[in-house]
């Protein structure tokens, strides 16, 4: 190897990467197919119009990382996708701007609980049961199936998370959904929710992306599994799964847009979320996968075959519980400890 | 290589034993052999025999922004890791290899250290040392770390042509005139460029490889091929990553074969 | 390391010289040694350092400290911890105190918010008694030890705190001040997860490397070649990239699974993937060539005369083997197995992508503590103990495995 043609090319290598800093801007989403619907909704449209050099990344919502960033001084994420607790919980440790504060994203118009003091909804999703359909004679109907081992036996999928997970357990305990979070307040009711998960825990299979539901259930590795929606409707029409839904009981969540504080490109972040709420814009998502709008004006924009996948149709809402996020930011700290020392041992 | 002839095992041990190691290679190779062809898989599943084959997972991975932009970064850290850790590596060989000092033993130990630690608790240490400099999240970060990994290999390559090397010969140029550089570049580096080539290339595969220092250390900007890979596989395994998988290997094995007959040239 | 006989007259002349003179031709070293004191050294004390850093309670609650010793504090007490928090909020420094008394308390990361909530200079202004009611009327822990023990064992801006936790010793309690029984991840068990999954691991590679080694090293010609060439393909080809081909191989719908039901083995595809065995069995062929090496150099040095000896004099092949070549081979059997055990105790990756949550060694709580919970103290704790134990158990190995191979490697 001749050692001057190397050392040549590394500095022409860094003059490459260096040109590139025209105006640039960093978006770190969930990955997989959400990221992909966002890549086609969201950022082309705003890096063609603006120019704008849109560098991605993607994370698995560990706060961790961000912390260490705005600790450090030295933040490279310019908006980050959040759920509304991780939202809720990074705004209290002040590592995200306090946009919701903002006249502009007032202004949206956007549907409630779709503004956070520090996050900008930008789309409406659920935590619903998938299932294989050929797995069982009889269909699940309600998320709480997934406990229902007798009837639908089998592995099944949880999200590594006591998000959703804890509440489910509730649910499926015969808590009704309006009595979820107060009972969660106590002791006595985590524990509850703890015994629920303990009947079940040597059938769990533990996933962290939300492509994997997919995947798990395709190969068969699991009988059903806890999953976000619009990730079941993205298999069963790009990768030719069938895959079952049970809407009753889904847990709904908003998606939610991030600047982190310190972000060096911040300017960029605000006007790239201010576009994603634009009506015409918002409602672009759900021709790429079934997460409903955040803006109100963009409901009407959803063609009908579209809604129907959308968490937000009449006929799926049945039972629905709406996810606390300001539960989850004051308590997501111990009982995440609690949980994820319960799922070692 | 002298033939070495040890008394023949009878047959009824040979054959087992025989038996037992071609079972043991498998092992090592059929992996590999069965995983990397289901790039060319034209379904998207995971078994044999295919439907038919077909490209279109290599289409997908080379027309990719996010694939090929992993890949860039992968070969300019590699590239800038060698460069260094070549450098370095290569001088501290010729600094130690005769030298007696206090402390050799533990300077030694030190330096082949990276290898035997566990790389997490380097990332971690880099990490938190990274911080306040401002470090985290660059190219040059990233660089640091994977040259701490690739030099303990550079040095234990050059240091094996090193041994065989007559430094009577670097007094001999300076007899001649020569200055210390030019005896260096003129005399002692031809002579033990199979040895540098060596490292340098381990040092290429050892940066291009590394996924656990990037998930430390890494931003955005420098989003490598195997981080790619890693997230993929955590996430939903697709035939893409496999593609990857088998563009990385025949980049490792393209600069493998080059050091070799660039060695076999010398 | 062989040193050729000009080399070893120079060096006696360099040993009358001077250090100065003597240290010369070290010089080369400098930017290698400076680049590790650097980036290796200096990180390496940072680790230590993280450990035994416990800054926050201090920092937070200067004078609260002073009354936290003994439980639950008088009302003068309540009135520090108020006057402390409202500083604290203004500094920065809530969450950290928060984040920190959780690990020491069941529910302290909410008491503090809670707290938090209500804490400013008006409530600081109140009357003692006054505060301590609305304190305790913000989170109902504040009136129960726990929470003071947390906060005094947190005492001093230096602690074994960490080191503790990592070490498996109960460092949090319950509101009431009881030993914490959940919440705690059991490092009892990672520690003899990662030792045994370790020793298995390196128990494999030698027994099922040993016959490998002994028919490359007595092959010679082609055979040879094609042999040891077989043997470093997988070493050269990357880990990220073997463990992918396991979990292709290995998963629900994979190859492996698919054989087996084609042989009638099996009824219906076995779960493979994220279990124990995927783990060992990946580990393993990631860790052979690293075991068979080794052996391989050490064997070819053994001469065959030996073994020949031994058979003219009567010993069968197997006792010929056992009793002459055998011993001679061990130095060799013991660098591979010490080379791979120690390996082993690092792993991170492959558990991660092949394993299941009951396989994670140690390494996985490193990354896990300092990417996903900033624990960083924890993180640094476990790495101390990793490192440390490695070391107690590979130093003696170590020692040996130098003695018997001086010059070999």
């Amino acid at each position: 190897m001749t050692m001057k043609s190397v050392t040549a090319a590394v500095p022409a290598l860094c003059l490459l990467a260096g040109m590139a800093s025209a105006q640039e801007l960093t978006v770190v989403s969930w990955g997989g197919a959400l990221q992909e619907a966002q890549t086609k909704a969201f950022m082309d449209p705003y890096a063609a119009a603006t120019g704008t050099k849109i560098v991605q990344d993607s994370w698995s919502g560990e706060l961790a990382k961000l912390r260490a960033m705005v600790d450090s001084g030295n933040v490279v994420w310019d908006v980050v996708d959040m759920d509304p607790q991780s939202a809720a919980s990074a705004c209290d440790q002040g590592l995200l701007e306090p946009i919701g504060a903002e006249e502009m994203f007032k202004a949206a118009g956007l549907v409630e609980g779709g503004l956070l003091d520090c996050a900008v909804g930008t789309s409406v999703y659920a935590t619903i049961l998938a299932y294989k359909k050929d797995a069982f004679a009889t269909a699940p109907t309600s998320v709480s199936d997934i406990f229902d081992t007798a009837t639908f036996p089998g592995k099944r999928a949880f999200r590594k998370s006591p998000v959703d997970t804890l509440e489910v357990a509730l649910m499926a305990d015969g808590v009704a959904p309006a009595d979820i979070y107060s009972l969660l307040s106590t002791p006595e009711g985590v524990d509850r929710a703890f015994a629920k998960l303990d009947t079940i825990k040597g059938d769990i299979v533990w996933w962290e992306a939300g492509a994997q539901p997919a995947q798990l259930l395709m190969s068969g590795e699991v009988a059903m599994s806890l999953a976000w929606n619009g990730r079941i409707a993205d298999a069963n029409s790009n990768e030719g799964a069938d895959l079952g839904i049970a809407w009753s009981q889904q847990v709904r969540g908003f998606d939610m847009w991030t600047i982190p504080m310190g972000a060096k490109n911040a300017d960029a972040a605000r006007a790239f979320i201010a576009s994603t709420v634009t009506p015409a814009t918002n409602a672009d998502l759900a021709k790429y996968i079934a997460y409903g709008p955040s803006v109100a004006a963009a409901a009407e924009l959803v063609a009908p075959d579209q809604l129907a996948n959308l968490p937000s149709a009449p006929a799926n809402s049945e039972g629905a519980l709406a996810q606390d996020g300001a539960f989850w930011a004051k308590n997501g700290d111990a009982l995440n400890a609690k949980f994820s020392a319960w799922v070692a041992q | 290589m002298t033939p070495r002839r040890y008394a023949d095992l009878p047959l009824h041990l040979r054959l087992p034993l025989y038996l037992f190691v071609g079972l043991t290679l498998a092992l090592l190779i059929l992996p590999l052999l069965a995983a990397l062809p289901i790039s060319v898989n034209s379904a998207p599943w995971f078994t044999y025999p295919f439907p038919g084959v077909s490209g279109r997972w290599f289409k997908a991975f080379f027309l990719s922004d996010t694939w090929t932009g992993a890949l860039l970064n992968s070969l300019s850290i590699a590239l800038a890791t060698t460069v260094l850790a070549t450098t370095l590596g290569t001088l501290a060989a010729i600094g130690l290899v005769n030298a007696r000092f206090p402390l050799r033993r533990l300077v030694m130990a030190l330096a082949i250290a990276p290898m035997l630690m566990p790389v997490v608790v380097l990332g971690l240490g880099l990490f938190i040392f990274f911080g306040p400099l401002g470090l985290n999240y660059t190219f040059a970060g990233v660089v640091v770390a994977h040259s701490l990994l690739a030099m303990p290999f550079v040095i234990i390559t050059v240091t094996a042509t090193l041994t065989r090397f007559d430094f009577t010969l670097m007094q001999a140029a300076a007899n001649l005139g020569a200055s210390k550089t030019r005896a260096f570049f003129d005399v002692m580096l031809p002579l033990i460029a199979p040895g540098v080539g060596a490292g340098a290339v381990f040092s290429f595969a050892t940066s291009f490889d590394e996924v656990v220092m990037v998930l430390f250390i890494a931003g955005p900007g420098q989003r490598t091929l195997p981080k790619q890979m890693f997230t993929g596989l955590r996430e939903q395994l697709d035939p893409t990553i496999i593609a990857a998988a088998v563009t990385m290997v025949l980049i490792t094995s393209a600069l493998m074969i080059a050091a070799l007959v660039i060695a076999k040239k010398r | 390391m062989n040193l050729s006989p000009s080399a070893t007259s120079q060096t006696a002349r360099r040993q009358k010289a001077p250090l100065r003179h003597r240290l010369g031709p070290v010089l080369p070293a400098l930017p290698m040694l400076a680049f590790l004191a650097l980036f290796l050294v200096v990180p390496l004390a940072i680790i230590g350092k993280t450990a035994l850093s416990d800054p926050e309670v201090s920092a937070a609650l200067p004078q609260a400290l002073a009354y936290a010793a003994d439980g639950v504090p008088d009302d003068a007490g309540f009135a520090a911890l108020v006057a402390d928090l409202v500083e604290a909020k203004k500094a920065g420094l809530m969450r950290p105190l928060a984040r920190r008394l959780e690990y020491g308390v069941a529910g302290g990361s909410a008491a503090v918010t809670d707290l938090a909530r209500i804490a400013d200079a008006e409530l600081a202004a109140q009357d003692p008694a006054a505060i301590r009611l609305a304190v305790t009327g913000s989170n109902p822990i504040w009136s129960q030890p726990g929470i003071w023990q947390a906060i005094d064992q947190g005492a001093a801006p230096w602690s074994l705190f960490y080191l503790k936790w990592a070490l498996g010793v109960p460092v949090k309690a319950t509101p009431d001040g009881q030993p914490a029984s959940d919440g705690i991840h059991d490092f009892g068990t990672i520690y003899l997860r990662t030792i045994v999954i370790s020793l298995l691991v390196t128990g494999l590679t030698v027994v099922i490397g040993y016959p490998l080694a002994y028919v490359v090293a007595t092959s010679s010609g082609m055979i040879g070649k094609v042999l040891i060439f077989l043997v470093l393909l997988p070493f050269w080809t990357s880990l990220l990239v073997r463990t992918m081909s396991w979990i292709v191989v290995l998963q629900k719908n994979g190859v492996m699974n698919d054989l087996l039901l084609a042989g009638g083995l099996t009824a219906e595809p076995l779960p493979l993937l994220y279990t124990r065995f995927a783990t060992i069995l990946a580990m393993v062929q990631i860790q052979l060539p690293f075991t068979v090496l080794p052996m391989i150099s050490v064997m070819r040095a053994i001469p065959p005369s030996h073994v020949r000896a031994a058979r003219s004099m009567g010993a069968g092949p197997v006792s010929a083997h056992v009793s002459v070549f055998m011993p001679q081979a061990v130095p060799g059997i013991a660098a591979g197995a010490l080379l791979t055990f120690v390996l082993c105790l690092g792993f991170y990756l492959t558990p991660a992508l092949v394993g299941g949550p009951g396989d994670q060694m140690v390494s996985f709580f490193i990354a896990r503590f300092t990417n996903e919970q900033l624990n960083w103290g924890l993180a640094s704790a476990l790495s101390l103990v990793l490192i440390a134990g490695a070391t107690v158990i590979a130093l003696p190995l170590s020692r040996y495995v130098f003695r018997h191979s001086s010059g070999r490697f």
